[in-house]
C-alpha cells in the first residue's frame, strides 16, 4: 500500500493574474496568512484510495461521532425525486455510486470494475453502446446483493412520469438497458453521448426491491428513510432536527467512524456559533465573507477552494420590453466591452472579498476544460471611456452618457439579500459611474429572478438587463449544462420555447457547432479542443462576464481527519475515510 | 373608552379656571419625567438625521465603496469605523436613520389612515359594512404579520416606498378596531344627534364630530406603531427581503453586519444601538402619552 | 349558549375562507414555484414542461385556487412541492416544537408582566415604575435576530470559551447527547428568553392599565371603605378583575407569537413550524404556506370563541346576545 504525505493548507490564493488560467488548480497559501496557517497546518497520513480489496489494518472498529452543520435541510432522500446539492452530499453517505471521484478529482470506479472508456472497450466505437461490470460484494442495508437489475431498475424508475424525477439529465438518452448478468449491464443509448458516465454514473443506484410498484415514491417511507448500500446506514431524521447515520459492518472499505450526525443550522452566525463551541465539526458551503472569522476561530481549520462556480452576468441581447428586437444599449458589442472594462473586479476580490477569490476568466475556470490562454477582460476605464465614445455614447449634463436622448442607463438584477453580490454591486455601480455609466441595483428574491414564464419571472420573460447569478456543476462534465445557456435552439420565448434556458437570446452558429461537438465528439481530444474554442467564441463576443472563481468554503475541526475537500467532490466524497484523532 | 372622556369631563369641572383638555394633558405628559427625557433623546435623533448631511456628512462617505478600507476599526477618520464595503458607519447610520424614521412615520401613517377610514365606516354605518368590514379585519388579524410580510415584500419588491406600504397595509386592523369602537360609543350621544338634526352630512359629522374625539387613543397608538414599524423593517431585512442597496436603513445594516459580527462587531452594535435607542424613545413617549391622556387606555 | 357557539362558527367559516383567499393569492404572487428548477442546470428543458404540468402551475392562479380549495373541504391538505410529503404530517412533526417554545414563552412572559404590572400599577410615577418600564422595553426595543444572536455569543460561545457553564445555542436536544426532558429546558431558555422579553412590555402596560381602571371603579372604593386591608382589596378584588381583559389579548396575540417564531425559530435553529414556513416560503411551495396559515388562523378564530365564552361565563354582566 502506497502511502504519502499530503499537506492540508488552509487558505488559498486568489487575485493572481498568473493563476487565474491555470488548468489544475493546487491549493496555495495566502501569503498574508501564511504564519497564522503554517501553525494550523496538519500533516496527514493519507491513504491513496484504491478501491480493490484494501489490506485492512488491525484495529477496524469504526470510533467517534462526528457532526456536520448543515444550512438547508434536504426535501428527501431519494436523489432523482430531490434533487439538490445539499440533499446530495448527505445521500452520498448512504450510497455508493458506480463511479466516483477521489482525492485529486479524477473519475475512478467505485462500484464498477472500471470507468468505461473507448479504450477499454467500455464504451463502443460509436459511443451508443456502454458495458457496466459490477465489482461483487456490494449489498444493500437490509441484505439483500446489488445487482444489474437494480441499475436497470433505476433508469425506469427515473424516467417513469409517475415518479415525478426533478432531473432526467442523461438518462433520456438511454434506449434500453440489457442485463446480461448479476453484475454486467449494456446500455444502449439514443445517440452518441459522451458526458453519459460522469454525468449519470456518478449518482446512486436504487434498490429495485424497495421502490418498484411505490405509487408516489417521493412521498413513500423509503424518500425519508433510505435503505442504501454505502459506508454508512440511515438511521433517524428529525425534521427540521438532524439526520443520523452509522457505520456499515458490511461495507467493502469499512468506515472508521461510528457515526456522522448532520445537524440542520439555518442561521450561518448561530452555525458559526456551534463550530467555536465544538458542537460542530464540519460545516460547507460557508460564505468567502466568513473567513476572515474562520481563520481566528482556534481549533478549526478552514479549507478554501477556487471552485467550479463561477460568478457571472450575462448582458441581454433582446429588447427586454420586446424579445424580438435588440438590447436598445447592448447591441453594441463595443458598449458591452466597455462596461465590462469599466467594473474593478481586482479591488473586487482584494477588497470586498478580502482576497478570498480569484478574477475569472471563463466560465470553465478551475476545470481541467479550461481555455488557459485567454486573460481576464481588464480593468481599463480609460479605455472603457474610449471605446463609448467611439460608440457615439457623449456625457450628458448629469455626467450620465447619452446617445440620441437615451440615457446609458440599466439595470442590474441579482438575488436580493445575497449580501457578497450586493457588495459587489455597489463597487461596481460606483466604477461606472465614474465613466458615466447609470448601473441601477434591482435584485429579486431567487423565485421571482429565475421564475418562469407563468408567473412573470424575470429570468422567464427577459425582463432583465444584466442578470448575475452562478450555479454549481452537477457532474465534473459540464457540457450538457454548459451547453444550455448558449445553444440558439435553446433561446427561451415564452411561446415556443418556455423551458429554454439561454434566456439572453444569444445565437452564434459557430458556437453551435463546437457545443454540438462538446456533447457528440468522441475522440477526447478533438473534444476537449471545441470546449476550448467554444470558450474563445463566448469570450470575444463580450456578452457575459465571468466576474470572480467562488471559493468553496469549508471548516473543518482538527479533531477530524481525512476529509480532504477537493473541488468537484467537495467534502462528501470522502466520508469513508473520515476519522477522529486524539480521543 | 367612555371613562377616558368622562375622566376628562370630571376633571375639568372640578377646576375655577378650566385650562384646555390639551392643556392639561401637556402638564400631565411634562410630569412623566422618562416621557420628557425620551422625547428630547428622540427628538435629537430627528434633528441630527435631518440635518446632519447638509451639515457637515459628506454623501460620498455615506455611499462610495472604497476597497481600501473594509471593516476598519473605529478611528480619527471614521468615528465609527467602516463597513463592508469601506463606506464610513456614522455617515450612513444618518443617512439610515432618514430612512427608518420616515419609513416608521410614513407606514404609520398608512397605517392610520386606512385604519381611520375603515373603522369610521364600520362604527358609523353599522350594519352590513360594519359586519363586512369587521370579519376582514378578522381576516387579516388571524393571519401572523410576518407570514404576509414575506409574501407582500417579495411580491411587491424592496424599495423604501414598497416597505412602507406592505408595513402600513399589515397594520392597520388594531386602528380600524379602535376607531370603530369609538364611533360606536360617540354616535349615540347627544352632540351627535343635535348635528345630524340641524342636517349635518354623514361625511361631516364622522369628520368633525366624532373623529376628533378618538384621538387620544389614536396618538399613543401611532406613537407605538412608528417603534414596531422600524422593528418590523429590521426583521424583513433579516431575511432578506429589506430595503435594497444603495439605500441604507438601519435595518439592512444590522443584517449586513450579521457576516463580520466576530472580526468586526461595530459594524453591527452601531445601527443596533440605534434601533434600540429609537424605539426604547419611541416608547416611553408613548407611554408618558398614554398616562397625560388616560392612564387607564389598554394599548 | 349553545347557539351564540354555533352561530361564532358560521361567522368563523367567511373569515377563514377570506384568509385561504387572501393568502394564496398573496402567496402566489410572491414569485413562481419553478424557480428553483429553473436555476438548476441539471434539469433539463423536457423536465421543466413535465414538472410544471405534474405540479399544474400551468393552470390559472384561480383554477389553482379552487383545486386546492375543493381538495381542503375533502380533508386532502395537499403535498408539499418540495418534499412530496403530506401537509398535515410536515405539520404535525413541527407543531408540538413551536407550540412547546410558545407556550413556556408566554407562560414566563405573563409571570414577570403580572409582578410588573402591578407593582407599576400601585406605584405610578415612582422612580420604580420608570426602572420597571424602562426594563420592560427592553425586550421589545430589540430586534429579535439581533438579540437572539447576543445572547448565543454572550451565553453559549464566550461562556464556554472563558471556562464557565455555558448554555446550548441551538436545537431542541443536545446535538450529541441523549434527547431527554432536562435538556430539553436547557434548550429553550435561550429562544424563551428573547420571545417572552419582547413581549413582557406589552402586557405589563396591559396589565397596568387595566389594575388603574379597576382600581378606580366603585366596588374598589366600596372594599376600602368597608375597611378591608389593602393587600386583600388589591389581590381579591382589583387583581382579579384586571385579569379577565387580559385573556383577551393573549389571544389576541397568538399571531403575533407566530411571526415572533418566525424569527427565532431561525436564529436557534429551533425545529419548528415558524421556520418552516420560511424555508417553503422562498420556495413558493404554496400547499404547505397554506395549510400553515389556515392552521394559524383557525387557532385564533378558536381561541377566540374560547375566549368569550368563558368571558361570558366568568362575567355576567356580558350578555352574548350583544
Amino acid at each position: 500500500m502506497s502511502k504519502r504525505a499530503s499537506l492540508i493548507v488552509a487558505i488559498l490564493v486568489v487575485a493572481s493574474l498568473v493563476l487565474s488560467g491555470c488548468s489544475a488548480p493546487e491549493p496555495q497559501v495566502v501569503e498574508k496568512e501564511v504564519e497564522k496557517v503554517v501553525k494550523e497546518t496538519v500533516i496527514v497520513e493519507k491513504e491513496v484510495e484504491k478501491v480493490v480489496e484494501v489490506e485492512k489494518p488491525e484495529d477496524t472498529t469504526p470510533k467517534g461521532t462526528v457532526v456536520v452543520g448543515v444550512w438547508q435541510e434536504p426535501k428527501g432522500l431519494i436523489w432523482n425525486i430531490f434533487y439538490d446539492a445539499h440533499a446530495n452530499d448527505i445521500i452520498d453517505s448512504i450510497f455508493y455510486s458506480p463511479v466516483t471521484t477521489n482525492e485529486k478529482d479524477e473519475l475512478v470506479p467505485e462500484m464498477l470494475e472500471q470507468v468505461p472508456t473507448v479504450e477499454n472497450g467500455g464504451v463502443s466505437e460509436d459511443g451508443k453502446t456502454i458495458t457496466l461490470k459490477f465489482k461483487p460484494g456490494f449489498t444493500w442495508h437490509d441484505g439483500q446483493p446489488v445487482t444489474a437489475e437494480d441499475y436497470k431498475f433505476t433508469w425506469q424508475f427515473i424516467m417513469d412520469p409517475a415518479t415525478a424525477s426533478q432531473t432526467t439529465a442523461g438518462w433520456n438518452m438511454i434506449q434500453d438497458i440489457e442485463v446480461v448478468d448479476d453484475l454486467t449491464a449494456v446500455v444502449t443509448l439514443t445517440d452518441s453521448y459522451v458526458p453519459f458516465v460522469a454525468a449519470t454514473l456518478v449518482f446512486p443506484i436504487l434498490p429495485k426491491h424497495c421502490l418498484e410498484g411505490v405509487s408516489d415514491p417521493g412521498n413513500s417511507e423509503y424518500a425519508r428513510a433510505p435503505i442504501g448500500n454505502g459506508p454508512f446506514m440511515f438511521k433517524e431524521w428529525i425534521s427540521g432536527g438532524r439526520i443520523v447515520v452509522v457505520a456499515n459492518p458490511t461495507a467493502p472499505i469499512p468506515p472508521k467512524l461510528e457515526s456522522i450526525v448532520f445537524q440542520f443550522v439555518p442561521d450561518m452566525n448561530t452555525l458559526l456559533a456551534l463550530l467555536r463551541t465544538g458542537d460542530v465539526d464540519v460545516a460547507y458551503d460557508l460564505r468567502e465573507t466568513q473567513i476572515p472569522e474562520l481563520v481566528k476561530m482556534q481549533g478549526v481549520d478552514t479549507v478554501a477552494l477556487p471552485g467550479l462556480n463561477i460568478e457571472r452576468y450575462y448582458f441581454n441581447l433582446r429588447n427586454p420590453k420586446d424579445l424580438s428586437q435588440p438590447h436598445p444599449i447592448f447591441n453594441d458589442i463595443r458598449v458591452r466591452k466597455a462596461i465590462m472594462m469599466g467594473m474593478d473586479r481586482w479591488s473586487a476580490v482584494s477588497g470586498i472579498l478580502q482576497g478570498y477569490g480569484e478574477v475569472a476568466v471563463t466560465e470553465l475556470d478551475n476545470h481541467p476544460w479550461a481555455n488557459t490562454d485567454l486573460e481576464p477582460v481588464p480593468y481599463d476605464p480609460e479605455a472603457a471611456k474610449a471605446l463609448l465614445d467611439e460608440a457615439g455614447w457623449v456625457p450628458g449634463s448629469d455626467g450620465i452618457r447619452v446617445k440620441d436622448g437615451q440615457r446609458l442607463s440599466f439595470r442590474h438584477s441579482t438575488t436580493a439579500g445575497n449580501q457578497v453580490r450586493e457588495n459587489l454591486q455597489l463597487l461596481f455601480q460606483q466604477n461606472l459611474k465614474d465613466i458615466g455609466v447609470e448601473m441601477v441595483i434591482d435584485n429579486y428574491q431567487s423565485s421571482t429572478l429565475f421564475g418562469g414564464c407563468s408567473s412573470d419571472g424575470i429570468f422567464g420573460t427577459g425582463n432583465f438587463d444584466i442578470i448575475g447569478f452562478t450555479n454549481s456543476p452537477a457532474s465534473i462534465d459540464l457540457a450538457q449544462e454548459w451547453s444550455d445557456y448558449f445553444l440558439s435552439t435553446s433561446i427561451k420565448d415564452c411561446e415556443t420555447n418556455p423551458a429554454g434556458s439561454n434566456a439572453w437570446g444569444y445565437s452564434n452558429p459557430a458556437l453551435d457547432e463546437k457545443m454540438q461537438c462538446a456533447l457528440n465528439e468522441l475522440d477526447p481530444d478533438v473534444r476537449v479542443q471545441c470546449i476550448k474554442d467554444a470558450q474563445k467564441i463566448i469570450y470575444d463576443d463580450y456578452f457575459v462576464l465571468y466576474v470572480y472563481d467562488r471559493l468553496d468554503v469549508f471548516a473543518i475541526s482538527d479533531r477530524v481527519q481525512g476529509v480532504n475537500p477537493t473541488i468537484f467532490g467537495g467534502h462528501s466524497y470522502s466520508y469513508a475515510n473520515w476519522h477522529i484523532v486524539g480521543e | 373608552m367612555t371613562a377616558a372622556i368622562e375622566a376628562l369631563g370630571n376633571v375639568k369641572g372640578q377646576q375655577k379656571n378650566p385650562p384646555s383638555i390639551w392643556g392639561l394633558a401637556m402638564r400631565r405628559f411634562l410630569r412623566h419625567r422618562a416621557g420628557v427625557i425620551a422625547s428630547s433623546i428622540f427628538l435629537l435623533i430627528v434633528l441630527i438625521v435631518a440635518l446632519a448631511p447638509a451639515l457637515f456628512i459628506e454623501y460620498d462617505a455615506a455611499f462610495r465603496p472604497n476597497p481600501l478600507q473594509i471593516n476598519t476599526a473605529p478611528s480619527r477618520a471614521h468615528l465609527l469605523g467602516t463597513d463592508e464595503v469601506g463606506r464610513d458607519i456614522l455617515a450612513r447610520l444618518i443617512y439610515g436613520g432618514r430612512i427608518s424614521l420616515t419609513v416608521g412615520v410614513l407606514a404609520m401613517a398608512v397605517a392610520l389612515s386606512l385604519g381611520t377610514v375603515l373603522g369610521a365606516l364600520a362604527g358609523y354605518f353599522g350594519g352590513f359594512v360594519d359586519g363586512l368590514i369587521m370579519r376582514f379585519t378578522d381576516v387579516m388579524l388571524s393571519i401572523p404579520e410576518l407570514f404576509l410580510i414575506i409574501a407582500f415584500s417579495v411580491f411587491l419588491g424592496s424599495s423604501v416606498s414598497t416597505i412602507i406600504i406592505s408595513i402600513g397595509l399589515l397594520n392597520w386592523m388594531p386602528v380600524a378596531r379602535i376607531v370603530r369602537s369609538m364611533f360606536l360609543q360617540i354616535k349615540e350621544q347627544e352632540f351627535v344627534t343635535a348635528a345630524r338634526c340641524v342636517g349635518a352630512r354623514n361625511g361631516r359629522i364622522m369628520w368633525m364630530h366624532i373623529l376628533p374625539n378618538s384621538v387620544a387613543p389614536l396618538a399613543v397608538a401611532a406613537t407605538l406603531a412608528i417603534g414596531s414599524a422600524i422593528l418590523t423593517e429590521t426583521s424583513v431585512s433579516y431575511l432578506g427581503l429589506g430595503i435594497q442597496p444603495p439605500t441604507p436603513s438601519w435595518g439592512n445594516m444590522l443584517k449586513n453586519a450579521q457576516d463580520v459580527i466576530w472580526s468586526a462587531p461595530w459594524v453591527a452594535v452601531f445601527p443596533g444601538l440605534a434601533i434600540f435607542v429609537t424605539t426604547l424613545c419611541i416608547n416611553f413617549m408613548g407611554d408618558a402619552l398614554r398616562d397625560a391622556l388616560d392612564p387607564r387606555m389598554k394599548l | 349558549m349553545f347557539r351564540y357557539i354555533v352561530k361564532r362558527l358560521l361567522i368563523a367559516i367567511p373569515v377563514l375562507l377570506g384568509v385561504s383567499l387572501v393568502a394564496f393569492f398573496l402567496v402566489q404572487a410572491s414569485g413562481d414555484p419553478m424557480a428553483v428548477y429553473y436555476s438548476n442546470p441539471n434539469i433539463t428543458a423536457e423536465d421543466l414542461v413535465r414538472l410544471e404540468k405534474t405540479y399544474g402551475f400551468d393552470k390559472p392562479v384561480a383554477v389553482q385556487y379552487l383545486y386546492w380549495l375543493r381538495n381542503v373541504l375533502r380533508g386532502d391538505w395537499g403535498q408539499s412541492f418540495q418534499t412530496h410529503q403530506d401537509v398535515l404530517a410536515m405539520i404535525s412533526e413541527r407543531l408540538g416544537n413551536t407550540l412547546i417554545l410558545m407556550f413556556t414563552s408566554l407562560a414566563v412572559t405573563l409571570l414577570i408582566s403580572l409582578v410588573l404590572g402591578i407593582y407599576t400599577a400601585t406605584h405610578q410615577y415612582s422612580a420604580g415604575d420608570y426602572v420597571v418600564t424602562g426594563l420592560s422595553f427592553f425586550g421589545y426595543a430589540m430586534p429579535t435576530f439581533w438579540f437572539g444572536l447576543m445572547l448565543i455569543i454572550l451565553f453559549a460561545v464566550k461562556t464556554k470559551e472563558a471556562g464557565l457553564p455555558a448554555l446550548p445555542a441551538a436545537g431542541m436536544y443536545s446535538i450529541r447527547g441523549e434527547r431527554t426532558f432536562g435538556q430539553l429546558l436547557l434548550h429553550l431558555i435561550l429562544p424563551v428568553t428573547v420571545l417572552s422579553l419582547s413581549s413582557v412590555a406589552k402586557y405589563t402596560r396591559y396589565l397596568r392599565s387595566s389594575m388603574l381602571e379597576v382600581i378606580s371603579q366603585d366596588y374598589i372604593r366600596t372594599a376600602r371603605a368597608k375597611g378591608l386591608s389593602e393587600r386583600v382589596v388589591l389581590w381579591k378584588h382589583a387583581f382579579r378583575n384586571a385579569l379577565i381583559p387580559l385573556v383577551t389579548l393573549i389571544m389576541l396575540d397568538i399571531p403575533f407569537l407566530f411571526s415572533g417564531a418566525l424569527i427565532t425559530e431561525q436564529v436557534f435553529a429551533w425545529p419548528g413550524m415558524g421556520r418552516m414556513y420560511w424555508e417553503h416560503a422562498m420556495l413558493v411551495d404554496y400547499p404547505v404556506l397554506m395549510g400553515i396559515i389556515l392552521l394559524v388562523s383557525s387557532l385564533v378564530v378558536i381561541c377566540n370563541l374560547i375566549a368569550d365564552v368563558s368571558y361570558a361565563i366568568i362575567d355576567p354582566r356580558i350578555r352574548i346576545n350583544q
